[in-house]
């Protein structure tokens, strides 16, 4: 039986074991620190945790550990080596032992999409035999579905792992995972500053990317002790030499003590361990303070309400402890504590420098958000942790069940949803075509794709999404900014005197520029500067509308560059735009869903290819059908469904109608799927093809 | 005195009521070209006020009746627009009795009881059938539109002979232990008022076989003495002395497969007869005096041009047939045409095309007097088929043979297509049958579905009435689903009456405007005006060419799940 399955069958037949084991096998164990600190000492209560024991009567000991702070004699040499015979005997009892801050290394990985991370953290957990290799899964850390599938992280997580080192002394090393895309930033950045160092591993044949940047700089923010990597030193291309040059020229680190790396061979992986006890400094100690722990993640489980992943920073936190989350007010009793290896292992309390989780029965994830800080109600901080942040949305888009009849599922699960995810913004819409639906608000276009994917993966949801749009200021006649996003929401020509849009800043490598300054000049774009790194590097800044990269902006550079090219923006700010609202009119009724805020000079052309995909599409119907696209009043595209002339069945022999029925009520579900526009019925495929479209050509 | 049946049938368009005998014991049955007898119904006055008959027959032309009809409003107007049956008293001292004998000893039942079972309304789907499908399979050869359960026997000669025969004659005996056994566990079948032999090429079949057959149903249900005895069959395969002997066994409708009177065409769908079969095939027909005797033809062939289409249907009509059925060609998975060609694609007409020849159909023969009775059906006045009648007006049927459907029990249920599966079906159900029939109906169960559910039946009716120009009786429907439904089906309705591809009627058969009937249903009145509208049928020929539109959208809109 691997240790997971068995602390989780532990903890649940625990209360069946008998009372009087509670005290007698008590046993104190001491483990040892490094001279001249704290000591603590451990009592292991037979009650929870069964781990086998060598020697010990009792062949289903517990692992829960109680713990005491504060100054402790020197242990007996006997005792450490049980404790370390023990530990090395089972791994899994040792990670939940308590460790003092200074034996303590938090730390997480930074690096590009496909660099290595995952398969790196994987091989961490390995060689220091927190997971074994029979329940290693590819990729332990991304553990949905979705990210194991796009092999990017999108949920953090975290792994406390043990390890012995060279000086001789165990070591807690507390690995915090960041989600690997932009759209992220936030939570990247709370991660970060949950941690005291920072591998940043880049792909020695690959070099410095985009990511690596971003990432570099939000770790450099956060004042973290950076480890440079270099990752895939086995590939054939690789080139470690050159790419930790480039390492020291584009972002300024130290790379002389750069570490030579292959996670997928196992290569550097005992030097990378010893890298991160030698240098990223232990947390501190600050257990006498009143408790902060930074929230870096967080979850809702169906069972025990949002898990809550945090970094104590100064305090401890205790099981039953009534705490408070200082941006949220809300209070609660902590149901469960543990720290994460990387599965789910209880304990009693944790100390400042830990990681671990607590579950306290809250209902939503907007009680607990990333960033928020959580306190004692009885001993409350004066101050909470810096750095929190108001999510804030920047890309919007309608998202509507297919079958009317899910609109109440959506909404659950969008509230579920939001539950576990406190960036995510929605509020209700309705359309004459659509139905019922939502209107949501994304940080960002992976963001929005993955909620979406989830929705309908996870919740069982049929999805119409309409083209995702930006934030929008209009500058009215009265003087007053109106901020929009749904196009439908766009005040009056005559009431508009300007309209301003999101402008982004684009960064990408030389190899990359072409390809980008081809698509961004497609698109609005506009070159800022190109700066030479060193003579074979590069980079690229332009400056684009938002909106022209919320469609199909990444796809469009995957696919030019091989899937290979990759950018990084941020907003730059607002500015003036020409734009103009474009309705499509199915019989003269407009589309909401369909409308789109776009430049003047696009106008002509995405409304002609919108009018001739819907002309493709819409089935002729038993009258005429006008297809128009207009601006204002104007109609600058227009085509015609000619009238249905004929949809009548023979005969039927015989007196078999059966399948002639068949044939009708399949023909009858086929108008239950389409959305009625006035009298027009619009097959569901239609509307998507078309917001297909609307992303490409918007 | 005697009791004559005479059937009345009242043409919406024309706002004329028709009558014809329905007593073959009058001697204008069968009836002949000229004949029926026809007369005229005073609405306003709700009688009949005269009626004559033309007939040159023996004894015809003596019956000039210039009695009044007497009968009741109800009668006539109690939402049925097809009175059948109603007894007439009068005296006829000559009877016909030619075909008496061929009906058998159950021919000559008595007036009450035939009087009785004339009534349709009786059997609303529950009520014993009187009418039969009987499938006979065999053909030449398998035309390259078919899909239906066909067994190709290639054409006869010296050396297969034996085996054709051998084949058809152990599928009649299987068919005839089907026919007996299932009405032998019903404990009192009625009589038959029509049958139908359909196909295959039921004229391929000897016709000592198809005695058999009658003799068994005659055995076992009877025929009433009206009974319509239609019967499919294809030029080229049968001969003067067939037909004679067909017609002895009772047969007194015919319905030839022509299809198309274009020898390329003929040729281009697999048919197994050409053109010359195809007259010397009527000359048979018209010198056998059948006068009772249905056209096929299929519009929208591959290469077809309206200028084809045309010379088809006018040579068609110039042949006076009593009825003519039009089908527009389906293109069926499996099939040689579902192979080559595409719907809607070359050489395939297209839709618009395909409904110009289905608008010319209904404009042409109409002009030649036909009533476009039913989507694909065309009859002149008192010639509509009685069998296919059961099919729209939702009764029920029984089906006999391979592949063959059935609707009784309030259950619809679809034999075996193969052969072998249909020999062992009927073995089963002999077995079962003998002693026990609810182990029986459990193994039709097995086949079939269970009793047919309220939606299933609410369909069955929207669908089937609609096919005809008398359309949906929405005073049956309430009866049969409640008010409810009714008013529900007039909304889902007023979208299409108020673009012209449907009419509602009401109790005095007047069409009510459209703005009469949109207002009515918005206001709170609205159930007192739709009391008032009795029937909605599909126009001729704007809705019927999109029933198919018309229907799902009605089914969409049912309140059912």
């Amino acid at each position: 039986m691997d240790i997971l399955a068995r602390i989780q069958a532990a903890s649940i037949t625990a209360p069946c074991l008998a009372p009087q084991h509670h005290h007698k096998h008590l046993q104190q164990l001491c483990f040892p620190m490094s001279t001249g600190h704290h000591f603590s000492c451990f009592y292991m209560h037979q009650n929870h945790f069964p781990v086998a024991m060598p020697g010990h009567p009792c062949r289903i000991p517990s692992g829960s550990i109680r713990c005491q702070s504060g100054a402790v004699e020197a242990p007996e040499m006997q005792d450490v080596k049980f404790s370390k015979s023990m530990l090395s005997f089972d791994m899994g009892k040792d990670r939940l032992s308590k460790v003092p801050a200074s034996q303590i290394r938090n730390f997480s990985i930074i690096a590009h999409i496909d660099h290595g991370k995952s398969t790196l953290a994987d091989k961490l957990l390995q060689v220091t035999g927190t997971v074994s290799d029979r329940e290693m899964k590819e990729q332990f850390l991304d553990n949905m579905d979705l990210e194991r599938e796009r092999g990017i992280t999108i949920k953090l997580q975290a792994a406390r792992m043990r390890y012995v080192a060279k000086d001789g002394e165990p070591y807690c090393l507390n690995l915090i995972d960041t989600p690997g895309h932009v759209d992220f930033s936030y939570e990247v950045s709370r991660s970060l500053a949950a941690c005291e160092g920072a591998l940043l591993v880049v792909d020695a044949s690959q070099g410095v990317e985009a990511q690596t940047l971003a990432n570099v700089y939000l770790a450099l923010e956060n004042n973290l002790e950076i480890i440079p990597v270099l990752n895939k030193i086995d590939l054939p291309g690789a080139d470690p030499e050159r790419v930790r040059n480039e390492i020291e020229e584009i972002v300024g680190l130290d790379c002389s003590e750069a570490i030579f790396c292959s996670a997928k061979e196992g290569i550097g992986i005992q030097e990378i361990l010893e890298s991160i006890v030698a240098k990223v400094p232990p947390p501190k100690d600050t257990s006498m303070n009143p408790l902060r722990a930074l929230i870096f993640d967080s979850y809702y489980d169906p069972y025990r309400g949002v898990i809550v992943y945090f970094r104590v920073v100064d305090g401890s936190i205790k099981i039953h402890d009534k705490i408070q989350f200082m941006a949220s007010g809300k209070e609660y009793e902590v149901d469960e504590l543990g720290v994460l290896s990387p599965g789910q292992m209880q304990v009693n309390e944790l100390f400042a420098g830990e990681v671990g989780y607590l579950a306290a029965s809250i209902r939503s994830v907007a009680d607990a958000r990333v960033g928020d800080t959580i306190t004692s109600s009885a001993n409350k901080a004066g101050m909470a942790l810096s750095g929190y942040q108001e999510a804030v949305p920047m890309v919007f888009c309608g998202l509507f069940p297919v079958d009317a009849d899910q609109f109440g599922e959506l909404r659950e699960a969008l509230e579920k949803l939001q539950l576990n995810d406190a960036a995510l913004k929605y509020e209700p819409e309705s359309s004459s075509a659509m139905g019922f639906g939502f209107r949501c608000g994304f940080l960002g276009l992976l963001h929005m794709e993955i909620v979406q994917e989830r929705l309908e993966r996870e919740y069982g949801l049929n999805l119409i999404t309409t083209a995702p749009s930006v934030v929008y200021r209009v500058q009215c006649a009265d003087n007053t900014v109106v901020e929009c996003s749904n196009p439908c929401e766009l005040p009056e020509p005559g009431k508009r005197v300007w309209i301003e849009e999101p402008f982004i800043e684009m960064i990408t490598p030389k190899e990359y520029i072409g390809t980008l300054m081809e698509l961004a000049q497609e698109r609005r774009g506009e070159f800022k500067e190109m700066k030479y790194i060193t003579e074979s590097r590069a980079s690229v800044i332009y400056i684009l509308p938002l909106a022209e990269m919320v469609g199909d902006f990444f796809d469009q550079l995957k696919s030019r560059s091989k899937g290979y090219a990759s950018m990084e923006y941020s907003l730059s700010g607002y500015r003036k735009s020409d734009l103009v609202r474009l309705d499509i009119l199915i019989n003269g009724e407009p589309m909401d869903p369909l409308a789109a805020i776009v430049h003047k000079d696009k106008a002509f052309a995405v409304g002609r290819a919108l009018t001739q995909k819907l002309k493709e599409l819409i089935p002729r119907q038993m009258f005429k059908i006008p297809i128009q696209a207009a601006i204002g009043t104007r109609v600058i595209a227009s085509e015609s469904i000619s009238a249905m002339r004929k949809d009548v069945l023979a005969k039927c022999y015989g007196g078999d109608i059966s399948r002639k029925k068949k044939l009708l009520k399949k023909q009858a579900e086929g108008k239950k799927r389409m959305k009625s526009v006035g009298r027009v019925e619009v097959p569901q495929d239609a509307f998507m093809a078309v917001l297909r479209l609307e992303k490409e050509v918007v | 005195m005697r009791t004559c049946f005479i059937e009345i049938s009242y043409q919406v368009r024309t706002n004329t009521v028709s009558l014809k005998y329905a007593d073959k014991r009058h001697p204008c049955w069968p009836f002949q070209t000229g004949c029926p007898t026809s007369g005229f119904l005073n609405l306003q006055k709700r009688r009949i006020v005269a009626f004559s008959c033309s007939c040159q027959r023996p004894g015809g032309e003596a019956e000039k009746h210039k009695q009044p009809l007497r009968l009741r409003t109800d009668d006539v107007f109690p939402g049925n627009n097809e009175l059948h049956a109603q007894r007439l008293e009068r005296s006829n001292a000559n009877v016909h009795n030619s075909f008496v004998s061929a009906i058998g000893p159950n021919g000559g039942r008595d007036e009450q009881t035939v009087a009785g079972l004339h009534n349709d309304d009786v059997h609303a789907g529950n009520g014993l059938p009187t009418s039969a499908y009987v499938h006979l399979p065999f053909c030449k050869r398998r035309c390259f539109y078919c899909d239906f359960a066909i067994v190709a026997i290639g054409q006869r000669n010296d050396a297969n002979s034996t085996n054709i025969d051998s084949t058809m004659g152990s599928y009649v005996t299987t068919l005839c232990k089907e026919i007996t056994s299932t009405l032998s566990q019903l404990p009192q079948a009625s009589p038959l008022k029509t049958l139908f032999f359909g196909g295959g090429t039921p004229s391929l079949l000897p016709p000592q076989y198809l005695s058999r057959i009658v003799d068994t149903l005659d055995q076992h249900c009877g025929f009433q003495c009206d009974a319509e005895i239609s019967m499919e069959m294809d030029p080229g395969t049968f001969d003067k002395q067939t037909l004679k002997q067909f017609l002895g066994l009772g047969v007194n409708r015919v319905s030839l497969g022509v299809q198309s009177f274009n020898e390329d065409f003929l040729k281009a769908c697999g048919r197994s007869h050409g053109l010359q079969d195809v007259y010397e095939a009527l000359d048979i027909i018209t010198g056998l005096n059948v006068s009772n005797w249905s056209l096929d033809l299929i519009s929208s062939l591959p290469h077809q041009t309206l200028e084809h289409w045309e010379e088809c249907l006018r040579e068609a009509i110039g042949l006076s047939p009593a009825h003519v059925s039009v089908y527009d060609l389906q293109i069926e998975e499996g099939t040689k045409f579902g192979v080559w060609y595409k719907p809607g694609h070359h050489p395939l007409p297209d839709e618009d095309k395909s409904a110009s020849f289905y608008r010319l159909a209904s404009s042409l023969l109409r002009e030649a007097g036909y009533e476009h009775y039913e989507i694909s059906n065309y009859a002149k006045p008192g010639f509509q088929c009685r069998h296919n009648m059961v099919y729209w007006k939702n009764q029920p049927y029984y089906g006999f043979g391979l592949g063959a459907t059935s609707y009784f029990n309030g259950k619809r249920f679809s034999r075996p297509r193969k052969l072998k599966g249909y020999a062992d079906f009927v073995e089963l159900c002999i077995n079962q049958s003998s002693d026990n029939f609810s182990a029986n109906e459990e193994y039709l169960s097995f086949y079939s579905n269970t009793v047919e559910s309220v939606e299933d039946r609410v369909c069955d009716t929207i669908m089937l009435s609609l096919r005809l120009a008398s359309g949906l009786n929405l005073n049956e429907l309430s009866k049969n689903f409640g008010h409810e439904l009714r008013v529900h089906i007039c909304k889902s309705f007023l979208p299409f009456i108020n673009s012209g591809h449907a009419v509602a009627v009401d109790s005095k058969f007047k069409t009510v405007p459209p703005d009469t009937f949109s207002t009515a249903l918005s206001e709170q009145s609205a159930s007192k005006v739709l009391k008032d509208v009795i029937f909605i049928r599909l126009t001729d020929p704007d809705g019927f060419l999109l029933s198919n539109e018309i229907i799902s959208s009605l089914f969409t809109d049912l309140p059912i799940k």
